[in-house]
């Protein structure tokens, strides 16, 4: 991913690596604990990521990674697929000694220009992680909340990746206790909104995805479930003896977050 | 080699003076000529095209791009995206998100998508719509992918491929008529067009840019006035006493 890549660009440029060739914050560390969150043991197709920059000094901790999380899934009865993630200058010297050593993995080189996002699997299973870590439904939301990981992380670089991790999913998931502590009053909104065929479909950090057929056309609308959305939407309503399905669609439509920038 | 009316036009795009009038009229120009680069370099094989735009970008250039597209035969329907961009950290980190969209309908079945845009600086923005078009709406398959920008970064293709799902690697092809080097702080591309594109569009900001919905789309709404679930009809006004 592109944003993985520049803060790995950042990175190297901020912290230089030592004479040994190793980056003393382990960046890549922290990369690869993120990417083995969003890996967790869930979905079909399990993988297993170790990211490694430099030489890969320490290759007897690498292999009891491997090593004990094949033991871990097997006994747990899982199948998963073993990826190294490596600097293409030393793939193949870590390759044979990972040969030697009866280390089962797949050795990728790590993609210059393409980042992370290529090795990810496209079955969905990230989805779906992202979806039961941020109480979100909407599959995208994964992107910008890597984003929001790195953008913080690069603010405030004592944070380990992981640390940082753990506290945007929490965040993400309470975001709008007003949403999520008052289902009564939410289910009467989108009751009302069903009955003018505006049909709330997914929900996620940003709010709640709105959907409507317009004449055929595909009608998308993301608002926030807060109290503050749901009081001015009464507000107007009561206004009203009649309405119509394209007054609420335009009231949705020039809605306006406080928080909404250029 | 660049007709003397593109090269005038270019000009014209970048020159933050233009007003906005002018403006419009050198984006169509320009706009027409990537859509016609577009087919006479076979990037455009299948007749069906899933247009797609930011709401910015969609007077100024995607309604020029399809009346050629479509005097081509090429059957054409479009989406309109809203999205919302936020710079996180000034100079490096930029995100959007996509706030609303509006599809045609039998748009995500059309075999090839095409992106417009007037200018591609970081690709944040073209990310988000391609993660909106691509994932939201569900799995849709496209044979192939054109980005058609007025002006475009010099990173930009090499960084939008590496975004791209696996499955769409090798079936991106950008279109623009100028790379620039320069990025603001503001993630604003310079010479670029001018300016924000959000402004060249005469919008102030992406919550007003939702006060703007293309008529395709707005003619349908349905704006026949029904009483509210649960509220009591009102009783017949009685005949006038004699």
């Amino acid at each position: 991913m592109f944003i993985t890549r520049m803060a790995l660009e950042m990175a190297f440029e901020w912290f230089a690596e030592d004479s040994e060739g190793l980056d003393p914050y382990d960046l890549a560390e922290g990369l690869a604990c993120l990417v083995d969150d969003l890996m967790t043991r869930r979905g079909e197709e399990i993988c297993y990521f170790q990211i490694k920059s430099g030489r890969v000094t320490d290759r007897l901790a690498l292999k009891a990674d491997f090593d004990n999380q094949q033991v871990l899934d097997r006994r747990q009865g899982f199948e998963a697929s073993y990826f190294l993630v490596v600097t293409p200058r030393y793939a193949e010297g870590i390759s044979r000694w990972l040969s030697e050593h009866d280390v089962e993995c797949n050795i990728v080189e790590f993609p210059p220009v393409v980042g992370l996002t290529a090795l990810l699997p496209l079955d969905g299973s990230i989805e779906e992680l992202m979806a039961w870590l941020t109480g979100s439904q909407r599959r995208s939301v994964w992107i910008a909340l890597h984003r929001n990981i790195i953008a913080k992380w690069i603010l405030k670089r004592d944070y380990s990746i992981h640390e940082l991790f753990s506290e945007i999913a929490d965040e993400t998931r309470y975001q709008s206790p007003a949403m999520l502590n008052d289902d009564i009053r939410l289910h009467a909104f989108f009751t009302l909104l069903e009955s003018f065929e505006i049909y709330a479909d997914d929900a996620e950090a940003h709010g709640v995805t709105l959907r409507s057929d317009v004449g055929g056309d595909d009608w998308f609308r993301i608002v926030p479930c807060n109290i503050e959305m749901l009081n001015q939407f009464d507000g107007w309503y009561d206004e009203h003896d009649e309405i119509s399905t394209g007054q609420l669609m335009m009231w949705f439509e020039h809605y306006r977050e406080e928080d909404e920038v250029l | 080699m660049k007709s003397h009316e593109l090269i005038l036009a270019l000009g014209e795009l970048s020159n933050p003076s233009t007003q906005p009038e002018e403006y419009a009229r050198v984006a169509a120009i320009l706009s027409k000529d990537l859509a016609e680069q577009a087919i006479s370099k076979g990037a455009l094989t299948l007749q069906g095209i899933h247009a797609v735009a930011a709401v910015a970008d969609y007077e100024l250039v995607l309604e020029p791009s399809i009346k050629v597209l479509r005097d081509n035969d090429y059957r054409v329907v479009v989406s309109c995206i809203w999205p919302i961009s936020d710079i996180l950290v000034k100079g490096t980190v930029d995100r959007t998100t996509i706030s609303m969209s509006l599809s045609e309908k039998g748009a995500h079945n059309m075999p090839q998508l095409v992106v417009m845009a007037q200018s591609i600086a970081t690709i944040t923005e073209i990310e988000a719509i391609l993660a909106h078009v691509l994932f939201d709406r569900g799995p849709t398959t496209y044979e192939s992918i054109v980005v058609s920008s007025l002006v475009s970064h010099m990173d930009a293709e090499r960084h939008l491929e590496g975004v791209l799902p696996e499955n769409y690697r090798g079936k991106l092809r950008l279109f623009d008529h100028r790379k620039d080097h320069e990025l603001s702080m503001d993630g604003i591309l310079s010479p670029g067009v001018g300016g924000s594109p959000l402004n060249r569009a005469g919008f102030r900001s992406s919550a007003d840019s939702r006060s703007f919905v293309p008529a395709v789309f707005r003619d349908k709404y349905d704006f026949t006035k029904r009483p509210k679930p649960g509220s009591t009809p009102k009783p017949p006004t009685p005949a006038p006493m004699r």
